[in-house]
């Protein structure tokens, strides 16, 4: 739910020292938070043992089908041409690492933080803002849009998919506006699925295991027609974690989904595709009020249908509308249902001998809220709003020589909001030579308000309201003037292939950012949000990909941020900007060690450190994930997967302000997958 | 052809990922893709027109020398049929199949445009499709790939089997 108005809850409480039961009201409140998770990976696609034998011609198809041929040096080697900082997760990645969650696979992208506030709540940023509500990212699932306009956030209790029939997760760290809007400020997380054909067959799996107490999942797809559909299902039970102060916190969860996605080619060139999933989530939460046990729920659906067309001179023309329906409540502290409808239009072309190819498109996107009322504690008003966005955007990448090509593009939106928004950029990429490329860009990029920024109040219930915090009545923190946060990035770029085994990828950024949301001291109690604060970013990712002999391969990376914030002549904020350059970790290494015997054995750990959070006053930690692997024949596969190995338990995030903390524990589960 | 999601599109279209860069195949890759091949002559019946007698040999042409080892490895005392195979680096006359292991589009259309009659298989691995190909590879989640677009099959008087078709990701045709 929309954590910032919590945190802004929780901190006014905690500013005065209000505990409630012995915790704290955000301490509640985080826990009614409700985080996703995703499960498992599927059944590894069975190596073929004759592969290493060497005999080739007597493979069949669907053994030669088996094969991986790419390792990992091969697919960072075709050095990335492109004039940004992208970073790709591949499905095997994913299963390897055993992730469970989307948030857990984007633990092994460089440079994103991924901090797990509580057993359902994730924080997931990127170049800084960390928060449960973290409001610069964009995040796409097949062309879905997962952010809600009523924060910019994601629930990610609620963004789910069935995780082996992810094709890849793209991630761009810095502006993406210029192509993928509003919101995609800091980064872009793109997740794409696998088409239906890919996924002809079944897989199933099932776990058990400390924290994850249940899982199961099911994919089946089959051919129909010109193409291929598949549907799933997949359901888990998550136990509660511990609190800092002894106790279980209430943030258990149950969570179930179900989809599915057809892919048909109709004929020559022209293909269609339709995706659907249907969830429901059920999460024990605090009272706000009486801190007792409760249980939030949320339900939803989606539907997705996209045509596209590539002609035979290679234009690509597309056209997709997607609908989705969502409905969440949390007893007492609010209620969110909205329907949203979005319709997009794409052309790409090619042009002057392929010097100049050229992408456009037009989108159109209607989202309908109903937020609760008295007595729920965060409410909006209006009470129910409807909110449009249109948006027109084009960008020509030009081929200026055979190592030199510059993009050069805008956004133009118009929203109920602000109003109009532009959001240009240009890129330049230069191949050094066949083993080294370089890029720079400038682009501008804005977050549009939502319905947090302008709406948001509190109610505060009689006789008494909160002692100590507020009188019985409404209070608005929303300000109906509430303006675009912006940021103008300057970023530069290197990649170098080293060897015939490793490639390194640097990137750097000086982000200027304005008009970000402070948090006035007027009116009492709780003040309103106003554009007064602004400041600068700067920092870097470096990452190492080298694939060693026998088997091994080791990724390495490490992530630098500076963010300094200041609160505009005349601003009373005086705690936001601290919060905000203390809230994201300074310094974050990443570190994965991979080994494969080829046959039936896979194992990976992976290491991570992320510095202190002064601003939640969460200590640096440094933890493990170890995951091993074994193959049963073919069709079959054993997992061991063992998480934060190197603690009992560890926080990694906690709003700012707050007390009480949950602590992650260690945690293992093992898990058997067959697919055929 | 993965499209699932047009701003993807947009994005590696722009930006130009994952970019063109011809990287030297894996022996592995290398191997994989021959014994691809070899899978393409079992499946893959050619018109009558295409050879001059029941027994001559099914001609294999490839246009680097690594491959046509890796092919040669592969096929040896393999026959399709009463043929058997033979390979031979290209240029050469007289192929059935024309295999252009290029990643830039320039290089590898001169192979396959020089296909001038029917009963020649085109097999090549650029990142995008080409007029006169038949069979692309392509690399996906590590593993090798292959799109069959059925009017250039039809255009070349090749008849695919089902086979075959089951495990391809298909273009055009009906």
């Amino acid at each position: 739910m929309g954590a910032s108005v919590l945190k802004l809850l929780g901190e006014r409480m905690a500013k005065h020292k209000i505990t409630n039961n012995g915790a704290t009201l955000t301490g509640h409140i985080r826990s009614v938070m409700v985080g996703v998770v995703l499960c498992v990976a599927a059944p590894a696609a069975a190596q073929t043992e004759l592969a290493a034998a060497g005999d080739f011609g007597d493979l069949s198809l669907d053994d030669l089908l088996e094969i991986e041929v790419v390792t990992v040096s091969r697919a960072a080697e075709p050095i990335g041409k492109a004039a940004a900082a992208i970073h790709v997760i591949t499905a095997d990645m994913i299963r390897q690492a055993g992730a469970r969650t989307i948030a857990e696979a984007l633990r092994l992208a460089p440079g994103v933080h991924v901090a797990r506030s509580n057993a359902q709540t994730y924080s997931i940023s990127i170049r800084g803002f960390a928060s449960t509500s973290s409001d610069k990212l964009e995040v796409l699932i097949d062309g879905r849009s997962a952010y809600t306009p009523l924060f910019s956030g994601v629930f990610w209790e609620s963004f789910d998919t069935y995780l082996p029939d992810i094709e890849r997760i793209e991630i761009v760290r810095g502006p993406g506006a210029t192509l993928w809007g509003a919101n995609a400020v800091n980064g872009v997380i793109n997740i794409v699925t696998k088409s239906a054909v890919d996924t002809v067959g079944s897989d199933v799996a099932m776990a058990a295991g400390t924290e994850l107490r249940g899982f199961a999942s099911m994919r089946t797809g089959q051919t129909l027609g010109p193409g291929a559909i598949r549907m799933y299902a997949k359901a888990y039970e998550r136990d509660a974690s511990e609190q800092a102060s002894g106790g279980e916190a209430l943030d258990g969860q149950r969570f179930s989904q179900a989809g599915l996605r057809g892919d048909w080619t109709l004929s020559s060139g022209h293909k269609l595709t339709l995706i659907g999933d249907v969830f429901g989530v059920r999460g024990t939460a605090a009272d706000p009020i009486t801190g007792d046990r409760v249980e939030s729920d949320a339900d939803g659906g989606n539907l997705n249908l996209r045509w596209s067309r590539t002609t035979t001179t290679g234009s690509t023309f597309s056209a997709a509308v997607y609908g989705e329906s969502t409905r969440r409540r949390t007893p007492n502290l609010f209620v969110e249902d909205r329907e949203t409808v979005d319709v997009n239009v794409q052309f790409n072309r090619a042009f002057a001998g392929g010097r100049h190819d050229l992408v456009a498109g037009v989108g159109y996107r209607r989202s309908e809220d109903e937020t609760g009322a008295p007595p729920d504690i965060v409410i909006f008003d209006p009470q129910n709003r409807t909110v449009e966005q249109f948006n027109v955007f084009v960008m020509d990448k030009i081929t200026l020589s055979d190592a030199a090509t510059l993009s050069i593009g805008s956004k133009f939106e118009h929203n109920d909001f602000t109003g109009n928004e532009v959001q240009p950029g240009v890129r330049f990429g230069y191949e050094l030579s066949e083993k080294s490329f370089t890029w720079a860009s400038v682009s501008r990029a804005v977050r549009t308000p939502n319905r947090l920024d302008q709406d948001v109040a509190i109610f505060c219930p009689p006789p008494t309201g909160f002692p100590g915090v507020c009188a019985p009545g409404r209070f608005r923190i929303g300000n109906p003037d509430f303006d675009s946060e912006t940021v103008l990035a300057y970023e530069a770029g290197w990649r170098k292939r080293v060897g015939s085994r490793a490639s390194l990828d640097l990137s750097l950024f000086f982000n200027d950012y304005d008009d970000l949301r402070s948090t006035e001291t007027q009116p009492p109690p709780f003040g309103s949000f106003e554009n007064r604060l602004s400041g600068t970013g700067v920092g870097g990712e470096l990452a190492l990909v080298t694939e060693l002999p026998r088997g091994w391969d080791v990724r390495a990376w490490y992530a630098h941020l500076s963010l300094d914030i200041e609160a505009d002549a005349g601003s009373t904020d005086a705690t936001t900007p601290s919060d905000l350059e203390t809230g994201s970790p300074e310094h974050q290494v990443g570190m994965t060690t991979r080994w494969s015997d080829q046959s039936n054995w896979v194992a990976h750990l992976a290491l991570r450190y992320v510095s202190s959070l002064k601003a939640s006053d969460t200590p640096a930690y440094t933890e493990a994930d170890f995951t091993l692997i074994r193959k049963l024949g073919s069709k079959a596969e054993l997992r061991l997967i063992g998480r934060n190995l190197l603690d009992d338990g560890h926080r990694e995030f906690g709003e700012p302000s707050a007390t009480a903390g949950t602590l992650l524990e260690r945690s293992a589960a093992l898990e058997f997958g067959l697919r055929w | 052809m993965r499209r699932t999601n047009c701003l993807v599109v947009a994005l590696l279209v722009a930006m130009g990922w994952p970019g063109s860069a011809a990287s030297a195949q894996s022996d592995l890759e290398r191997k994989v893709k021959s014994a691809f091949i070899l899978n393409f002559a079992k499946f893959i019946t050619w018109p009558d027109s295409a050879f001059n007698t029941a027994r001559q040999a099914l001609r294999v042409c490839a246009d680097s020398s690594d491959t046509v080892n890796s092919l040669a490895q592969v096929m040896q005392g393999k026959t399709v049929g009463q043929r058997p195979l033979e390979v031979t680096q290209l240029p050469a006359d007289d192929c059935q199949i024309i295999y252009a292991t290029g990643l830039e589009a320039a290089q590898s259309q001169q192979y396959l445009s020089a296909r001038t009659s029917p009963g020649v298989l085109t097999v090549y691995e650029t990142p995008q499709a080409l007029d006169g190909g038949v069979i692309r590879f392509f690399v996906q989640d590590r593993k090798v790939r292959f799109e069959i677009d059925r009017d250039e099959a039809a255009a070349a008087n090749l008849s695919i089997s089902s086979k075959l078709l089951r495990v391809a990701t298909i273009r055009g045709g009906e």
